[in-house]
Formats: structure tokens, C-alpha cells, sequence
């Protein structure tokens, strides 16, 4: 299931925050109507991406893919997870149940990729909300 | 929460395999020995601290390198010394426990350091050797992780595949969202429902995850299918799907099926052939560290009876010669501590020649030994000739022969030694992990 992003109206703007933790070569894109977000590092930092104004962005589909590499010469852990927050306040998560975690063996690599629908809830986005960071549907 | 794990994980290590004399012991009776002095093959295969520092390696010349995270060593299988009988070591380096990122890795010291630990036989008697080491990497330029040119490669083969997710956006935007709209529609008006309805349809058009078999009547059952599922997800009643609707769906499938991305991905050998143009360019760069350690014997083989301490460090440095060829050097020394008044000076250096699987070495050795006991007191030199061949991934075959004269001994008498090598883990530990379109 993509990940359903609800939105205030208003003008408080939506960003979409990209973590990803672990000893690997990363890369990864997030693609949006208007604009996209498409970095490689070496770090373990979250990418904030100011996505806009929730009436730009409604029932917009977004895409991404996260590229991991371990170059080492032993098995390392990953993590990685995108929230979306609106005015500093966590509105959907991804994955659902937690940060995506894995192992990756020497020089082994993983894609991972996945879509988000959002769309703006006036009614009913508190209890959406409520149900994402509990992890349900 | 990781670093816990990996502590965890590490002290279960220890106390299911801490190699106590009493095993080494058990070793000693065993048979058959055979020698896996890694969890993880890199080219490269690094000796363990505790071996070189304390003269406790049966090669004498040891490999300088980057250890992995926990290495353990079963030793010898052939090639047994007055000094060295079978014994067990473990090696771990806190740079894979405690670095959250590459650049955590590339700091300047972590990265630098290896602690080990190991037992050994002494020779065929009941005594015990115990020993603990570390490592200080100075020089490591065979390491990928701190190329620059390495790096670069590998970003530019992670970042090819980003116009599937481009045009899959775009077809989902465009031409997805709207059909499945009016799906959504016909089954709930409530807002929040008809927004879930038409988020878990989406996935079924992600253009980066083809229906197999590749045929449009089964991406078309998948859709039918998912749209059940979200009714009783949502319990809501399945749609009525009127005639045109139903053509829109189908033409929807035709153009699913002509644009989503039927090859597979070619990361994977993107990666490999970056991985092996490394090793094959950097299998005998410069690298050089520096070992000590202490050691303790126990005549009896327990724990109560550890004494005769002694300190050992040794420099080793090996550098290419040529594109086929490398040479590493080695001095070594140890001296008794309390009581224990021996000492040892060595040194020597060994010759690999070939290519980053398959490798001829020659090993000189001299060292000169001041001992109480005779049969340790003098001179003692040896060289040996043999081979190393990478058999499979992960396994590696190292076979030695040569001549050796020891102040126990007149004139030379011939060795032999053969160390096993085995890669533990070369399959992923999770292999579906969700949404992974690819993994090596």
C-alpha cells in the first residue's frame, strides 16, 4: 500500500524528511510533481525536502528509491524511514511499523522503493494521523 | 539500539567461544584441525594481533590489514611448532559496533583499531599459552572504503536506476490515479476511506514491480484482487464496475504493460565489476600496522597456573612490487615480564606474487632467542615456499612447504604448513526484506 499522507488546509507547507543510518554508500531520489530530491553520501543524517503548500499538493502521488551499498569488508546494519511532517507536527510515516532495518553483506547492495499519496483530510485527518504513528490502518 | 545488539551480540560470542585453556585442551586431543581466521573474505586476509605480537602465528611473517568486525581463528592445520599447538583465537574490531555511517568509519582512529584474544598449545605438552593483542593500522591503501575514485564509481552505478522512479511517478500521477479515482469513488464517499481505497490501489501500478508472468491478464486479476482486498479492508461493498470503467481499466493495463520496466536491473554487475577492478588494481597496496600484545602459559593447562608473562609488538609494512607483486616486511620482538627474564628479536619478510586469487609466496625468518632453556637458547631461521588460491567466494587455500633449524635442533629439518579459510555468512540474513526491488 503507498504510504497515504494526510494534510491540513491551510498554508502550513508539507515537507517529507529522509533518514538513513548505517556504514554504506547511499543514494536515493524522491520525486514530486514540481520537484525532486536526489542525493549521494557518506553521512547519516535526515534530508529535510520542503515538498510545498498542501493545496499544490493535493492528491499528488510521490515516488522514491533508496539505493544502499556496504563497501566494507563486513556485514553492517542499515536503517532508513521518511516522516512527513506539516508545521513541525509528524503526519505519516514510512514505513508504517517502524524504520526499514536490514543487513547488508560485504559489497552487497539494496534498492528500496515505494509511492505516497497525498491528499488533504480536513475531517478526519487527525484520527489518519492517529492511526499512521500507531502503526495501523 | 544497534550498537546494543551488536554488544549483545559479541558478549554471546564470547561466552559461547571464549577459548579458556581447558578448550584448548579439548582442541589439542582433537584429531583434525582445521584454520578459519575470518567471518568475512576479503582479498586481503589479515593475521589476527594476538598471532603476530606474540609469536603465537604459524606463518611467521604476518599480513597487515583490516580486520572485520569478529574474526575467529582455528589453528594450525598442519604445521604444529615446539611453541605452537592447535588453539582458537577471536579478533573484533569496534569500528563495525560503534559507526553509525561512512564518515564515522573514516575518522582517524576507530577505523585504526583491532583487539584479539587467543590460546594455543604449547607445542605437544600439556602447557597453555594465553595471549591478548591490538592492532594500530597506520597505512591501509587496499581499503575501498576510504578511495575516492572507489566512491565515485560506486555513486555512479547507485545513481542509474532513477528513471524508473521518475516515469513511474509520472504514470501514477497522470494516468493511474485518475481511473482508480473512480474506483475509489464507487466504493466509499467518505473521505478518509476513499483516500485509503485509492493509496493501497496505487501499488498494484508501480511500474517498478512487474506482474510475473508478464501477461495482461494477470496484472488485471492483481488489480481485481486488490480492490477486494481494500473493500474488505475497509468493509465497504466491492465496486460495480461499469462497462466503460471497465475498459479504462483495461486500457490502463495495456499501458502498464508497455511501459513498466521488464529488465532486470543491472546494479548488481555494475557493483561486482567495480569490486573486482578494485581488488585486481589494489590486491598489494601499501599497508603497515604495528601489533602487541601480552602473553601467559600455564604449565598445566589452568587457569590458577598462569605465569611466565611476557610482552611482545611487532611492525609489519607490506608494499607492491611491481603490479603482480608484494612485499611485506616484519620485525618482531618480546621480552619476559616479572620473573620471566627470555627474550626474542626477529624479523623477516615474504614475497606474494600473482593476482588477487591466486598467489605464489616465499617467507624468510630469522629470529635469536635468550632463554634459560636450551632447547629455546640461539639462532633459529626458516623459509618456506608455497601458494594461496581463492578456491570459491569466500574460500581461500593457503599451502606452504620449507626447511627450518631451531637451537632444539641440529641442522634443518623440513615443514609444512596449510591454513583453511572460510567466509561464514555470504548469504543476506534477510532476504525479503519489503519493497527490496534488488539485493547481491
Amino acid at each position: 500500500m503507498a504510504t497515504l499522507v494526510p494534510m491540513r488546509a491551510g498554508s502550513d507547507v508539507v515537507t517529507a524528511n529522509i533518514s538513513i543510518d548505517g556504514i554504506v554508500f547511499w543514494h536515493f531520489l524522491y520525486s514530486a510533481d514540481d520537484a525532486e530530491m536526489a542525493k549521494s553520501g557518506t553521512e547519516s543524517e535526515i534530508h529535510e525536502f520542503e515538498l510545498g503548500d498542501p493545496a499544490k499538493l493535493n492528491r499528488d502521488v510521490n515516488t522514491w528509491h533508496i539505493v544502499l551499498m556496504n563497501p566494507t569488508a563486513a556485514s553492517v546494519e542499515f536503517e532508513t524511514s521518511i516522516t512527513w511532517t506539516q508545521n513541525g507536527e509528524v503526519v505519516a510515516t514510512w514505513p508504517e511499523d517502524g524504520p526499514q532495518t536490514g543487513t547488508l553483506n560485504s559489497k552487497e547492495s539494496i534498492i528500496i522503493d515505494d509511492s505516497a499519496f497525498l491528499v488533504i483530510l480536513p475531517d478526519a485527518a487527525e484520527d489518519l494521523r492517529n492511526l499512521n504513528l500507531r502503526g495501523g490502518h | 539500539m544497534r550498537g546494543r545488539w551488536r554488544i549483545g551480540g559479541l558478549a554471546l560470542l564470547l561466552a559461547c567461544g571464549w577459548p579458556s585453556a581447558s578448550f584448548a585442551q579439548a582442541a589439542a586431543a582433537a584429531p583434525a584441525v582445521k584454520t578459519i581466521d575470518e567471518l568475512y573474505v576479503d582479498f586481503a586476509v589479515p593475521d589476527l594481533p594476538a598471532l603476530a605480537a606474540l609469536d603465537l602465528n604459524p606463518t611467521r611473517i604476518s599480513r597487515p590489514g583490516n580486520l572485520k568486525e569478529l574474526s575467529v581463528a582455528v589453528f594450525p592445520l598442519a604445521g604444529e611448532t615446539a611453541m605452537i599447538g592447535p588453539g582458537v583465537a577471536i579478533a573484533w574490531a569496534p569500528v563495525y559496533t560503534f559507526a553509525n555511517s561512512v564518515d564515522d568509519y573514516r575518522r582517524p582512529l576507530l577505523r585504526r583499531l583491532a583487539f584479539s584474544l587467543v590460546t594455543t598449545q604449547a607445542g605437544k605438552t600439556d602447557a597453555i599459552n594465553l595471549g591478548a593483542g591490538v592492532r594500530v593500522m597506520l597505512v591501509d591503501r587496499s581499503d575501498p572504503v576510504m578511495s575516492a575514485t572507489y566512491q565515485a564509481d560506486v555513486f555512479a552505478a547507485l545513481e542509474s536506476g532513477d528513471v524508473s522512479t521518475r516515469r513511474s511517478r509520472v504514470f501514477l500521477q497522470t494516468e493511474v490515479e485518475p481511473t482508480i479515482a473512480k474506483v475509489a469513488d464507487l466504493m466509499s464517499r467518505d473521505p478518509l476511506v476513499n483516500a485509503r481505497i485509492v493509496a493501497s490501489l496505487l501499488t498494484v501500478w508501480d511500474l517498478r514491480r512487474p506482474p510475473a508472468p508478464f501477461v495482461s491478464e494477470i496484472k488485471r486479476r492483481e488489480f481485481d484482487r486488490a480492490i477486494a482486498a481494500a473493500a474488505a479492508a475497509n468493509s465497504v461493498p466491492a465496486p460495480a464496475i461499469s462497462g466503460a470503467l471497465n475498459e479504462e481499466i483495461d486500457e490502463l493495463v495495456a499501458s502498464f504493460m508497455s511501459q513498466t520496466f521488464t529488465a532486470a536491473s543491472s546494479l548488481k554487475a555494475r557493483l561486482a565489476r567495480i569490486d573486482e577492478t578494485f581488488r585486481e588494481s589494489h590486491w598489494n597496496a601499501a599497508v603497515a600496522s604495528v601489533d602487541a600484545g601480552i602473553v601467559s602459559q600455564s604449565p598445566d593447562g589452568t587457569w590458577a597456573g598462569l605465569e611466565r608473562r611476557a610482552f611482545g609488538a611487532s611492525v609489519a609494512a607490506a608494499f607492491p612490487l611491481g603490479a603482480r607483486a608484494q612485499v611485506i616486511a616484519q620485525l618482531q620482538g618480546r621480552t619476559g615480564l616479572g620473573s620471566d627474564d627470555t627474550s626474542s628479536i626477529g624479523g623477516g619478510a615474504r614475497l606474494i606474487a600473482g593476482t588477487s586469487t591466486k598467489r605464489f609466496s616465499a617467507e624468510a625468518f630469522v629470529a635469536s632467542d635468550d632463554d634459560g632453556d636450551a632447547a629455546s637458547d640461539g639462532k633459529s631461521y626458516r623459509f618456506t615456499f608455497g601458494s594461496e588460491f581463492r578456491l570459491a567466494r569466500g574460500f581461500w587455500l593457503e599451502v606452504a612447504f620449507g626447511s627450518e633449524h631451531t637451537p632444539a635442533s641440529s641442522g634443518q629439518h623440513l615443514l609444512s604448513l596449510a591454513n583453511l579459510k572460510y567466509a561464514f555468512r555470504n548469504e543476506p540474513r534477510f532476504k525479503n526484506i519489503p519493497g527490496s526491488a534488488e539485493q547481491d
